[in-house]
């Protein structure tokens, strides 16, 4: 006899964020099961607290927020239980951050070398490589990218999820890309797509 | 702008997160300058590889029906739990029940905004003078005695809010009756926060014997207790976008309050109207 407002709501709000949700889990957990249990867990949230959100706001942003904020806590209670660090040996390994700087310094230093000039062809060039180059991110910088590029969130959005300020949120974007632009360049010149004219 | 300034803006223009005067300055170096319009259009290049080439796991069959399944079934336990109670003294009770900045905007409508909070600032220092904290911990049942034995009023619990939490109340008139005022913050915020503001003003009222209109029982998502001839309705009306489980967003304020004026003298005339009959 009552409506249901709330729930027609959540869900109208929720379901074209999603997918994207979904992907942003996993991205966090690099699991997929993990990411299920994760944006199952975010999504009760959410609901529970429909009326801390703003109308008129990112409800996308606000929604991967409490994803990242779920994830924290879950990896605190991970880590309070015994057990080793048996996921680390799973993932590439990781630059780090001076390497990530002076890769920066260099590729801006030397601009472009084409390897990205014609779209198309980049496309056929680059398939999973762009996958292997992106894990070898230091996380923080693969997630502010991809929110940025895949998501589509502004810089600000992206430092109100995960919580740093803007000028980190920009500083890694751009570091990001220069470390996948350089790994592009040298796995095109591997495969004998550069020439080597200098 | 010389080169080294643009390549460091190459990123943002790429994000459009320049403001219009730099991403004119940026458009106009990259015209004349074929190095760094290179830069620009690798990382423009870079930006739709990614698009297309990382990886993101397509969402599990079913994942998305069960989480919403769990939404409406939360849903339906709160709503049919709360409506237990009230149903069955409808016919005897009466009910309204508005956000708080915009009933003391109606009240008053020349009143300046800052002032709406006089009221609900009122509720939240008498708690405060009573437990001697900044960030009182409210004996709600010690609360539901006072409002008893000040207005007559009777609540046998003070209705819940998710993520809400009392944090006091105060009398106040409203269509000539006495009703209660609680003020709820938002229980997530930090204790710390210098300026705590209570974000959900709910009214209680008396009831005078009159039916609620049926129309307004359908736009009411949840009802909390009644005794002693008093109810507490959640309105949530469409044509008002009056929600009371929000913060109080004060922008939303004046547009809503023109709606909310419509609406009242509506009910009120409405009741004339039956009176009178």
């Amino acid at each position: 006899m009552l409506r249901k407002p709330t729930a027609q709501l959540f869900e109208g709000l929720i379901s074209p964020h999603l997918e994207a949700a979904y992907g942003f889990a996993f991205q966090l957990t690099r699991n997929e099961a993990d990411a299920e249990d994760l944006l199952q867990d975010a999504c009760q949230q959410a609901f529970a607290k429909l009326h801390l959100f703003k109308k008129g706001t990112n409800f996308k942003a606000w929604l991967f927020r409490i994803l990242r904020n779920l994830h924290i806590d879950h990896l605190r209670r991970k880590r309070r239980e015994p057990g080793p660090e048996e996921l680390s040996q799973h993932y590439p390994v990781k630059v780090d951050d001076d390497a990530l700087e002076r890769i920066h310094a260099e590729v801006r230093l030397r601009g472009s070398k084409g390897v990205l000039d014609n779209e198309a062809s980049c496309y056929d060039l680059f398939g999973d490589e762009v996958n292997r180059f992106l894990s070898e991110l230091p996380d923080e910088f693969r997630v502010a990218l991809l929110l940025c590029d895949l998501d589509g969130l502004s810089y600000q959005e992206i430092s109100d999820i995960v919580g740093c300020p803007i000028g980190t949120v920009r500083s890694r974007i751009s570091r990001a890309r220069s470390f996948l632009k350089e790994k592009l360049y040298q796995y095109a010149r591997g495969l004998g797509y550069v020439k080597e004219s200098e | 702008m010389r080169c080294e300034d643009v390549l460091d803006l190459v990123d943002e223009l790429v994000d459009a997160e320049l403001d219009d005067a730099r991403r004119d300055a940026v458009r106009a170096h990259l015209d004349g300058c074929a190095a760094c319009e290179a830069v620009y259009r690798e990382s423009t290049h870079l930006k739709r590889l990614l698009q297309r080439r990382a990886f993101r796991p397509p969402l599990p069959g079913g994942l998305a029906s069960r989480i919403l399944a769990r939404a409406r079934r939360a849903d339906e336990e709160s709503l049919s739990s709360r409506f237990r109670t009230g149903v069955t003294g409808l016919a005897a009770a009466v009910l309204a029940f508005i956000t708080g900045w915009m009933f003391l905007s109606l009240l008053n409508p020349t009143m300046p905004s800052l002032a709406h909070a006089t009221v609900v600032h009122e509720a939240v220092r008498r708690y405060e003078s009573l437990s001697g904290a900044t960030n009182p911990v409210v004996d709600t049942a010690a609360a539901l005695r006072e409002i008893r034995e000040a207005t007559g009023i009777q609540l046998d619990a003070v209705p819940e809010i998710s993520g809400a939490r009392l944090v006091g109340w105060s009398q106040d008139r409203f269509l000539d009756r006495t009703c209660v005022c609680l003020a709820y913050e938002d229980a997530l915020a930090k204790s710390d926060e210098r300026e705590r503001r209570p974000e959900i003003v709910i009214f209680a009222l008396p009831s005078d014997g009159s039916d609620v209109p049926s129309d307004d029982l359908h736009a009411c998502v949840s009802c909390f207790e009644i005794k002693g001839g008093s109810t507490v309705f959640c309105f949530r009306q469409p044509s008002l976008s009056l929600n009371l489980v929000t913060t109080i967003d004060r922008t939303e304020m004046a547009k809503r309050l023109e709606s909310l004026k419509s609406y009242l003298n509506d009910l009120k005339e409405r009741s004339a109207t039956e009176t009178v009959r």
